[in-house]
């Protein structure tokens, strides 16, 4: 494959990397940028576990190949802890409900979670669970997921409150 | 050995595929091609980005008559436009069916209708929307209508040098809904669909998963207001339209049963 | 002092998880390593005649090993030996290692892999029980039977005469994936003559006497440590001895660290799955419904090699019975083998297959006889100091009836079914329905299995006061490194601050028994409670304060001093295992599902509306951690009942082994849950604490099962309830 050079940012970070055009992000993260954060968890666009937001909208990095990344702001798990790497407040509700059991999957969930908010989610569970659609969870059976959502909301009304 | 062309704007893209009379893939949102590459099933080696494009092809606007969706659109978007919301619900019901939300944030709406899946989601809806194609190369545009853009199993009317550029969807007064039975409920693939879209004594119906490629259902459609007919007889009639297959996902004899019965369910409603 | 026990302790790992800076496999950062792969056959029967590799590809820089490469046994540990590592001549099944390559850059290997071929003589397989059965084509030993096994009590024959009615059925089970979203990764590298793993896996000790056989090693020679682990539900049980022993083979050889992942698609390929079941159920009851015989043969599918199925058989057996008092009983449990992977752990350990049989077919007599299933359920249920099938004398802890009620009360049984007539009579193409399941599960190993492992558990007082528990019990996502400590302290009266779990690592952890079979709370939580207690009262302490001094005295110029004590079996617990008789389980935990579905009579889809489920699960520890494993193992079960499935191609390979095709419930997929828990302590387990992790999964098939039945009027024997198999009824 012909190589290509591309730039992006990664949680406000600029990036210039040499790379075949059709390399998975997911590799770009975790090889090159040791981003370890964002999980493979089937490598075909299935299961959610890679997700991360690219321009703003949930993205799967597995599927994302690096020709498309060209001036792109790319957001991960990484990105979403506050800055002394303390969990967020959405992080924090996922704790405090129950929300994470072996944790594979969380990354992927905090990620969608984080964009159904940023883009102004209600309490509705139909809505939420919608947002969540394209991510797969084998422990919880994904009702304490769903509180954790719930209750992230809440804290996040709260904080714009303030 | 795979190669990537990267043009960043129409007239090189153009350029390009006036050089060669090349099938090339276009690269929109990946979520078809990324992973049949993996998985060994696409074979094509010369893919063109499109994601440079993306501005200029990507958006809903309305002309007097018809509601215009971008090539480039995602359904993540086509979700959120508050035209298609108010216009097309069975679309936009279709357009959440797809994948889940991660897939929909990145699929496009071009993306969908070339690729052709007998399951796609938005082509029964589209087609019995009555939707139109724009395809566009240097030429210029011509404009199809979406039943005649399939033509066989991944037979489509669009040329090497051609891009889809718009979806038009005219404005109607019709009822319009689609239902999708899948494997589960999200990241589902079609067992079996119906869309359909009527006004008094007009109807226009369309299945997925049915058949070879995505069609229209025109012997049903015309004997679809005739008095009495019973389940049986849109069993002989369906026959005429479609003819799904057993696959790994479910057998030919279930959809084929459960098409009948929401066809025949549909009937008893409206003969009402 | 607070207490601690019964409280919802965060989780310990819950920050790294939720920042995603937890160490899964494949997170570890590593120096100078090789990947590493497996070449597996393209037949699922056969007989290796040569490998070969394409002689135009650059082979430079890539590690081989096949069997001749092994300094040890060719012999996978298990329950029985009888797998290899890596084919020597006879293939049983389709992905079955043959070769293994390492080399650095992932990219090439993958190529290697593809220029790689073998000279196989094909010969014929077998894939389905019936198959197997048939004896057409014999693949395993004489006649394709891995082992027998009889479970009896009472008169059948009289049990039979006895009885009004006898009512015979077939039921299948499928194999079922245990789809972990984290797939295998494993490494390896030597250092002094030591081979040392890192990765993700649910037993290490079953991996150190695995790699100590692969290489003719001392104890303290083979080092496995446990990396974060993102799910296993038993499909992390067997199968890392197999991996680790490849990636441990490609370091010795090549010198170099050596990891390998699977991706998905190989994960579900040749992993353990569930075992696929047939269960012949004849019963025999009293026009007033009471069972008077019951002679069940139940079949597992144990794949290519017979490894552990053995133990899995006997759980299946042992909870075949159900619920149920039942003086003439005849089970009989066969393993039979295939040209599949070997099936392995699985949640549930062989119950879910048996628990579908037994409690599918009491619905149906009922239905038969015209009674209510809860009445019918209730006549036969085992009373306190009843007895099981087993010989086995129960105590008056036995719930079932308790738990039972509790559920029908939480759904508010009676106005149910009058909603449930009022939707049905006007909703023409939906149909509601209302099923339930009565089950239970024994906690820890079954028969003497716990005294054979003798556990041995323990902690490690720091002079800081600090206390690590020690134990070989991983942490997979159920919270079991948060409710030992949980149980320490409450021990030894302190804040939770004070206690942390040890990393689990063979070379510093005792050999506290594999985190199988329901047993990390009650059993090893049991023996840390009393560590807890001698330490409490070695130091003799009032207070926190007092505490920290006394530590500081009785450590003197010590950093550290470790504790320990092993498995007591409780009294009176005796099994024999030749003939099946006496205490299977030292103690039972029991559970009530029911389900509230929706059938939609044009696409012949199932819907979950509600689902109740009540547990007696002792005391719980951690209710949150608790519940989140209960709808886990629900939501998994409900998988089971309606969608899960494996299916073959034309080579005798796992035909959708992807998330797309096979199917396990989304988010859009759950009901609304409503779990309860029945509070009563039991006697012997840490402050009256009993076993979980499976129960969840024994239930749900059959409920959702008879909640079909309720609505629709039919009656269904193979799983998954199919929206096809639904058809195939309703058409008729
Ligand atoms: C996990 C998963 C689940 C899915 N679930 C569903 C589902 O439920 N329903 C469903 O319908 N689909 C589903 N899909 C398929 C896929 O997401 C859709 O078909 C999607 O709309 C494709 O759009 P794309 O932009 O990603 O296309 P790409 O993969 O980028 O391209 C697909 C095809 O379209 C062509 N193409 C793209 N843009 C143009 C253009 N402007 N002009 C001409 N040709 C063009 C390409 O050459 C290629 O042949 C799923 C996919 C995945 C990975
Ligand atoms: S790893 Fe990307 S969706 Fe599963
Ligand atoms: S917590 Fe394990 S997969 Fe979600």
């Amino acid at each position: 494959m012909n190589k290509i050079k591309v730039s992006f940012k990664v949680n406000n970070k600029d990036y210039e990397i040499e790379t075949t055009p059709l390399r998975r992000l997911l590799d770009i993260l975790r090889e090159d940028l040791k981003l370890m954060g964002t999980k493979e968890g089937c490598g075909e666009g299935e299961c959610g576990a890679c997700s991360v937001l690219i321009d703003g909208e949930l993205s799967l990095a597995c599927i994302t190949p690096a020709t498309q990344l060209e001036g792109k702001e790319i957001l991960t798990i990484e990105g979403i802890s506050d800055k002394d790497g303390e969990p967020s407040y959405i992080q924090k509700a996922f704790i405090d409900k129950g929300a994470v059991q072996c944790g594979f999957c969380t990354p992927g969930f905090v990620m969608a979670t984080h964009k159904y908010i940023k883009d102004g989610g209600s309490n509705d569970e139909t809505k939420i669970k919608e947002a969540l659609s394209g991510n797969f969870c084998r422990c919880t059976g994904y009702a304490k997921i769903v509180d954790g959502v719930k209750e992230a909301i809440v804290r996040h009304n709260d904080k714009e409150a303030k | 050995m795979i190669s990537v062309l990267r043009p960043k704007t129409t007239k090189e893209l153009f350029e390009i595929l006036d050089k060669e009379d090349k099938n090339y893939l276009f690269l929109a949102g990946g979520t078809d091609i990324m992973p049949s590459i993996k998985k060994g099933i696409e074979k094509r080696e010369d893919l063109i980005d499109l994601s440079f494009l993306k501005k200029g092809f990507s958006g809903v606007y309305r002309d007097k008559t018809n509601i215009i969706v971008k090539s480039l659109t995602t359904f993540a978007k086509i979700q959120k436009d508050e035209l298609l919301n108010k216009h097309f619900p069975s679309f936009i019901k279709a357009s959440k069916l797809i994948g889940g939300y991660t897939i929909q944030g990145m699929a496009t709406i071009a993306g969908n209708i070339v690729n052709a899946s007998p399951a796609a989601d938005s082509l029964p809806s589209l087609l019995t929307l009555n939707a139109k194609v724009t395809l566009l190369s240097s030429n210029g545009e011509r404009i199809i209508e979406l039943k005649d853009f399939y033509k066989g199993y991944k037979n489509l009317e669009i040329k090497n040098n051609e891009i889809i550029s718009n979806i038009i969807i005219p404005t109607s007064d019709y009822q319009a809904d689609f239902i999708e039975v899948g494997t589960r409920k999200a990241m589902s693939i079609t067992k079996v669909s119906l869309a359909y879209a009527y006004k008094d004594k007009n109807i226009f119906l369309s299945a997925g998963s049915a058949f070879a490629y995505p069609k229209r259902l025109f012997a049903t459609e015309k004997r679809f207001f005739e008095k009495d007919l019973t389940k049986k007889d849109f069993e002989i009639i369906l026959k005429e339209d479609v003819s799904p297959l057993d696959d790994i996902r479910s057998s030919g004899n279930y959809r084929f049963n459960v098409l009948r019965n929401l066809v025949f369910s549909l009937y008893q409603e409206l003969q009402k | 002092m607070e207490k601690v026990v019964g409280k919802n302790i965060e989780r310990f790992d819950a920050k790294s998880k939720v920042t995603g800076t937890a160490l899964y496999a494949d997170d570890i950062p590593l120096n100078d390593f090789l990947y590493g792969a497996q070449v597996g056959s393209p037949v699922a029967r056969g007989i290796l005649k040569a490998i070969k590799k394409d002689p135009d590809f650059d082979w430079t820089g890539f590690t081989f090993v096949d069997y001749k490469d092994i300094p040890g046994k060719n012999e996978v540990e298990s329950v029985v030996w009888d797998m290899p590592f890596l084919v020597e001549s006879e293939i049983r099944y389709h992905g079955q290692a043959i070769l293994l390559l390492a080399h650095k850059n992932k990219e090439t290997l993958e190529e290697g892999i593809k220029r790689i071929s073998f000279d196989i003589e094909e010969l014929p397989y077998v894939t389905t029980i019936d198959e197997s059965l048939s004896k057409k084509i014999i693949m395993a030993r004489e006649d394709n039977v891995f082992r027998t096994k009889l479970l009896h009590r009472g008169d059948l024959e009289k049990g039979f005469k006895n009885a009004d009615f006898i009512f015979e059925n077939t039921y299948y089970t499928p194999h079922q994936e245990q789809a972990y979203i984290e797939p295998f990764a494993m490494t390896a590298h030597w250092e002094n003559n030591k081979v040392y793993i890192k990765g993700t896996m649910q037993c290490p000790y079953y991996i150190h006497g695995g790699l100590k056989v692969l290489f003719d090693k001392k104890d303290d020679e083979v080092i496995i440590a446990q990396s974060a682990v993102g799910g296993a539900f038993g499909g992390k049980e067997d199968y890392p001895t197999v991996i680790s022993g490849h990636a441990a083979l490609l370091s010795l050889k090549s010198g170099k660290t050596v990891k390998i992942i699977y991706d998905r698609d190989l994960d579900m390929n040749i992993t353990t799955k569930r075992h696929p079941s047939k269960s012949v159920v004849k019963i025999g009851v009293t026009k007033s419904g009471k069972i008077t015989a019951l002679d069940m043969d139940f079949i597992l599918d144990g794949g290519a090699y017979e490894t552990m199925s053995s133990v899995i058989l006997a759980r299946g057996m042992l909870h075949a019975f159900g619920p149920y008092e039942l003086a003439n009983v005849r089970i009989n449990g066969v393993i039979v083998a295939t040209n599949t992977p070997p099936n392995g752990a699985f949640r549930g350990f062989g119950a879910p297959q048996s628990f579908f049989a037994i409690e599918s077919q009491i619905d149906l007599i009922a239905q038969k006889l015209n009674m209510s299933p809860s009445e019918l359920r209730k006549l036969n249920f085992v009373k306190k100091n009843g007895t099981f099938p087993t010989g086995q004398l129960l105590g008056d802890d036995v719930l079932i009836t308790e738990v039972f009620e509790q559920m029908l009360n939480n759904a508010d049984y009676e106005n149910l079914q009058k909603e449930i007539a009022e939707f049905n009579k006007n909703n023409k193409t939906k149909k509601r329905g209302f099923g339930f399941s009565t089950f239970f599960h024994g906690a820890g190993f079954t028969g003497n299995g716990e005294v054979m492992v003798a556990s041995k558990a323990g902690v490690r007082l720091q002079k800081d006061g600090k206390v690590f528990v020690l134990v070989a019990n991983t942490e997979m996502g159920q919270g079991a490194h948060t409710v030992l400590p949980q149980i320490v302290a409450e021990a030894l009266e302190l804040p939770m601050d004070y206690v942390r779990t040890e990393k689990v690592d063979t070379s510093i952890v005792p050999n506290s028994g594999p985190t199988v079979a329901s047993r990390t709370t009650m059993i090893v939580g049991e023996i840390l409670r009393r560590v807890g207690k001698k330490i409490k009262k070695t130091l003799n302490y009032n207070n926190e304060s007092d505490y920290l001094e006394k530590v500081k005295a009785y450590l003197n110029n010590k950093d550290s001093e470790n504790f320990y004590e092993t498995y007591n079996k409780p009294p009176k617990i005796v099994w024999d295992d030749e003939n099946y008789r006496g205490d299977a389980y030292g103690t039972y935990a029991w559970a009530a599902y029911g389900v509230l579905t929706e059938v939609d009579t044009l696409s012949y889809d199932v819907k979950l509306i509600n689902a109740w489920s009540v547990f007696d699960i002792g005391k719980v520890i951690n209710p949150l951690l608790a519940s989140g494993q209960v709808e886990g193992g629900m939501i998994q079960s409900f998988g089971y009942a309606l969608t899960e499935n494996i299916v073959f191609d034309k080579k005798g390979k796992y035909w959708n082994a992807d998330f797309t095709n096979y199917i396990i419930p989304s988010i859009m997929d759950v009901p609304k849950m409503h779990i309860d828990f029945y509070n009563r302590e039991y006697e012997f387990g840490p402050y009256g604490a009993k076993g979980l992790g499976e129960l969840p999964m024994d239930g749900g098939a059959p409920a959702v099962n008879n909640a079909i039945r309720n609505a629709i009027g039919v009656d269904l024997f193979n799983l998954p309830l199919s929206p096809e198999q639904i058809m195939d009824k309703m058409e008729r």
